[in-house]
């Protein structure tokens, strides 16, 4: 079985992993395994501690790989599926809802993790023409009783 | 071709139609833009003459122009624009609109005539000439506003950029390159040719792109899908209709997959299709959404074609469309009514009080009053108690209601007062120099300016609580305003004022329709003083005659009785008939009144020689007690009213909007690393970076039950695309 080696340094959260090739190798399963949990035995290879992620095309799935050095020229592979990164062409027509977005954001929702400086910013705009208080216009009223 | 451009002059109108397409970076050369046209339809009366060919002017009828550059006979190199010019002719009409043609270094010969034309370069004229002046022009040459601006535009020849520029503020400009801002309808999913041999085997050949991706921004008229029938399963078929009256300032289809768009007059199919995955058969797969709720504004889809031509013709609501639920945000709320909002109707009062009086005055004239009302002089005084009945039994503040300044000229905002040169304080008319103003209806208000409330941020922060909106109104204070009323709104702020109350209301008004009101003290209120004249005379007539009883007694007690006599017969008189007092004339009128001479002509001889001879001391003795008793004039005054503050004229007098806005400190990694709010529905695959959801339904048949779960768990949790 057709094994692909190789370092990662992408978070598990990440779709497109970054990943550079190992080695690919040829390793037989240890025993009967579920399809997301493989462990394997190679054969030792120079970068093997640099290893922690792989890809089996016959399964068409990437894994996360724990390595544990046994007896002899052997290495344990101890992989679990990554189906994030595995199944996105199958998976990627499925509808959301999003929550939170970098490419398609609502922005008048408003944001909880924008904090905000305590002092607010004032301006002022003035509006028009002002009140001329005078004692020369018009400004008094008289009101008396008569004709 | 829409009109895009009118310029109206006194009733003449000249219409462009359609844009000058310009390309701004195109070099423009000497020898560019030689050869154009204008095309000018309009209503004209009158002959036509033309100086050269090919002009051509067809009249009177249809006033079709058809002018080539060649035609000009252009002498080297030039670059032609128009302009609007209004001339002052000698003959009439006078006064024309014109369209004109401005052009560096053109071959002027064109013949004159001293009409309304519609294209004069300096010195040439051309043919015809309407008096009703409604021409519609579409050209390929920028028209300016004014004709500097076009002459600007002809002399620069050695800076293309500059030319640009000055070319880019044609009332005509449009790029050519330029796609509408905003479109009706857009389909952008592209497609390809699919030919699917078996379930889940495509054909290797199946791979050609398709272009049903069009964009369309309509100018007239109505455009709908309606569903057609016959297809199987979740494929979808929708036809595309028009109303007769449809007209498109783009329409644009895609043949690379929405890349490029070739602007046509129209689609060159007329309808769109869906296939349904998997479906055998040959598709060409335009995969339009299934309520076509994503790709486009607003454009209802109908079940059949009959409830397209239904809804075309007017015989359906556009909310009975299919999509109505996903396509009614393009639509304006109508509050169930679906009536459009009212503008607000302000009342008008007819309030007027016909038994007191408005009087605006200035301060010289306020004086004026004062003055004429203290007026304690001899004359003055006895010429008040004289008129003391009409004058409120001598007491003016009886009539006095009310004295009330206001911080800006009254006569601005009510402007229906006549103009007197007196005021009654009841039926006396006090006769002034100054002009007193009588309101004759106190209706009226004061519009003080506008303001635009425009958004900061053009995100949540812009409303509250993140910003906030304040406004000072002078003699009202500081409101808070919501800032949803009023953003995108110019606001006119308005003063009304309660000339009895003196109170003021103050409404914030865009479009016609009344936003808030609020209510506050404008005027200042002020007491009035004067003097009660009635007690006041009351008080001088006793003091006179106790002046002058004491002058006789001095003189003669025989005579002082008589005197008294007298002097009580002269008070009774005074007090019943209100009789003229005077030094001499009184008291022969007193003598006749108490002493009969048909019954005792003796005494009456006596008494009258006798009060004669206490006249002049005791007229003496009643002057120096009447010098004091005006000294003592105060001790009658009254004041009505009280003072309200006046401390609201100290603070500012300008209207002013005032924003409180929350300064945010938001990381430069925020969207990369966390992405911001959104609640867009979309497939997984239409977002990139990162993506958190609610909401999960995933499609992966591949995946196990615990891997679809554990992509779940992460979708929901954030994932980095």
């Amino acid at each position: 079985m057709e094994l692909r080696l190789y370092n990662t340094s992408s978070a598990h959260n990440v779709v497109r992993k970054q990943m550079s090739l190992l080695a690919t190798l040829t390793g037989e399963l240890k025993e009967n395994c579920r399809m997301e949990n493989v462990t394997m035995n190679v054969t030792y290879f120079a970068d093997y501690y640099r290893c922690n992620y792989a890809y089996i095309p016959e399964f068409h799935r990437y894994y996360y790989v724990n390595v544990m050095l046994i007896d002899g020229n052997q290495v344990r592979l101890i992989m679990k599926s990554d189906p994030l990164t595995s199944f996105y062409d199958g998976y990627k027509n499925s509808k959301v809802i999003a929550r939170r977005s970098s490419s398609n954001v609502n922005p008048n929702l408003p944001d909880d993790r924008v904090p905000f400086k305590p002092v607010p910013k004032i301006i002022h705009r003035k509006c028009g023409t002002a009140f001329v208080p005078s004692s020369s216009g018009y400004c008094y009223v008289l009101t008396l009783g008569g004709k | 071709m829409a009109i895009i451009y009118e310029k109206e002059y006194n009733g003449q109108v000249i219409k462009i139609n359609d844009h000058f397409v310009a390309d701004p970076d195109e070099t423009y050369t000497n020898a560019a833009r030689t050869a154009y046209t204008i095309h000018a339809e309009g209503a004209a009366q009158g002959t036509n003459t033309y100086w050269q060919q090919p002009w051509t002017f067809l009249m009177p009828d249809s006033w079709i122009v058809q002018i080539e550059g060649s035609g000009i006979s252009p002498r080297g190199n030039f670059t032609k624009a128009l302009y609007f010019s209004v001339n002052d002719f000698t003959e009439e009409p006078r006064d024309t609109l014109l369209l004109a043609i401005a052009g560096n270094n053109f071959y002027n010969q064109l013949a004159t005539q001293q009409r309304n034309l519609y294209l004069p370069d300096n010195n040439m004229w051309s043919a015809a000439y309407s008096s009703d002046l409604q021409a519609t022009f579409s050209t390929n040459l920028p028209i300016f506003e004014d004709k500097q601006t076009a002459e600007a535009y002809c002399n620069e020849t050695s800076e293309t950029v500059r030319k640009n520029m000055i070319m880019q503020s044609a009332v005509n400009y449009k790029n050519s390159e330029e796609e509408p801002d905003t479109v009706d309808l857009e389909i952008n999913n592209y497609g390809v040719l699919q030919i699917w041999t078996a379930e889940g085997q495509q054909d290797a050949h199946s791979t050609t792109l398709i272009y049903r991706c069009f964009k369309i921004k309509k100018t007239a008229g109505e455009i709908t899908f309606y569903k057609i029938p016959g297809i199987d399963g979740d494929s979808l078929k929708y036809g595309i209709k028009y109303s007769n009256d449809f007209e498109a300032y783009y329409i644009g289809y895609s043949e690379d997959g929405g890349n490029t768009y070739t602007q046509v007059d129209q689609l060159p199919y007329n309808f769109i299709y869906r296939k349904r995955e998997n479906e055998l058969g040959r598709f060409y797969a335009s995969p339009i959404d299934v309520e076509l709720d994503s790709s486009n504004t607003g454009i209802p889809t109908w079940d059949s074609e009959e409830d397209a031509d239904d809804y075309l013709d007017g015989n359906k609501d556009i909310t009975e469309a299919t999509n109505w639920p996903t396509i009614s945000k393009n639509y304006p709320i109508t509050n169930g009514t679906e009536e459009g909002e009212s503008a607000t109707e302000f009342g008008e009062t007819y309030i007027r009080s016909v038994f007191s009086q408005l009087y605006m005055l200035s301060s010289g004239g306020l004086s004026e009053i004062s003055n004429g009302l203290f007026d304690v002089s001899v004359n003055g005084i006895w010429e008040k108690i004289q008129k003391g009945i009409e004058m409120y039994g001598t007491d003016p503040m009886q009539c006095v209601q009310g004295l009330t300044y206001y911080p800006f000229d009254l006569s601005s905002i009510f402007t229906n007062y006549a103009d007197q040169q007196y005021v009654y304080f009841g039926g006396y008319q006090l006769q002034m120099q100054n002009t007193a103003k009588k309101i004759l209806f106190p209706q009226g208000y004061k519009d003080l300016g506008t303001m635009t409330i425009k958004r900061s941020f053009n995100d949540w922060r812009d409303f509250e609580p993140y910003t906030k909106l304040f406004v000072y109104l002078p003699y009202v204070g500081v409101q808070q305003l919501s800032l949803a009323r009023y953003y995108g709104k110019t606001v006119t702020v308005r003063y009304y004022v309660d000339i009895r109350t003196a109170v003021c209301m103050v409404v914030l008004i865009a479009n016609g329709i009344m936003l808030d009101y609020f209510m506050g003290q404008m005027g200042v209120q002020m007491p009035i003083t004067l003097t009660d004249f009635a007690r006041y005379s009351a008080n001088q007539i006793n003091t006179i005659m106790q002046g002058a009883t004491s002058a006789l007694s001095a003189v003669n007690p025989f005579c002082g009785s008589i005197a008294k006599i007298g002097l009580a017969s002269a008070s009774s008189l005074y007090a019943s008939e209100q009789a003229d007092i005077k030094e001499n004339g009184s008291w022969a009128k007193l003598a006749s009144h108490t002493h009969d001479g048909s019954k005792n002509a003796i005494a009456a001889t006596v008494a009258g020689e006798v009060g004669a001879m206490g006249l002049a001391g005791g007229l003496t003795a009643m002057k120096t007690t009447f010098e004091l008793s005006q000294n003592g004039i105060n001790g009658y005054n009254k004041t009505k009213g009280s003072a309200t503050s006046m401390l609201n004229c100290y603070l500012p007098q300008y209207i002013t909007f005032m924003f409180e806005i929350m300064e945010s400190d938001e990381s430069e990694y925020l969207n990369e690393l966390a992405g911001k709010p959104t609640n867009m529905s979309g497939r997984i695959g239409d977002f990139s970076g990162y993506l958190e959801c609610d909401d999960v339904m995933l499609i992966c048949p591949i995946a196990t039950d615990a891997e679809r779960q554990e992509i779940i768990n992460l979708v929901r949790a954030g994932i980095y695309l």
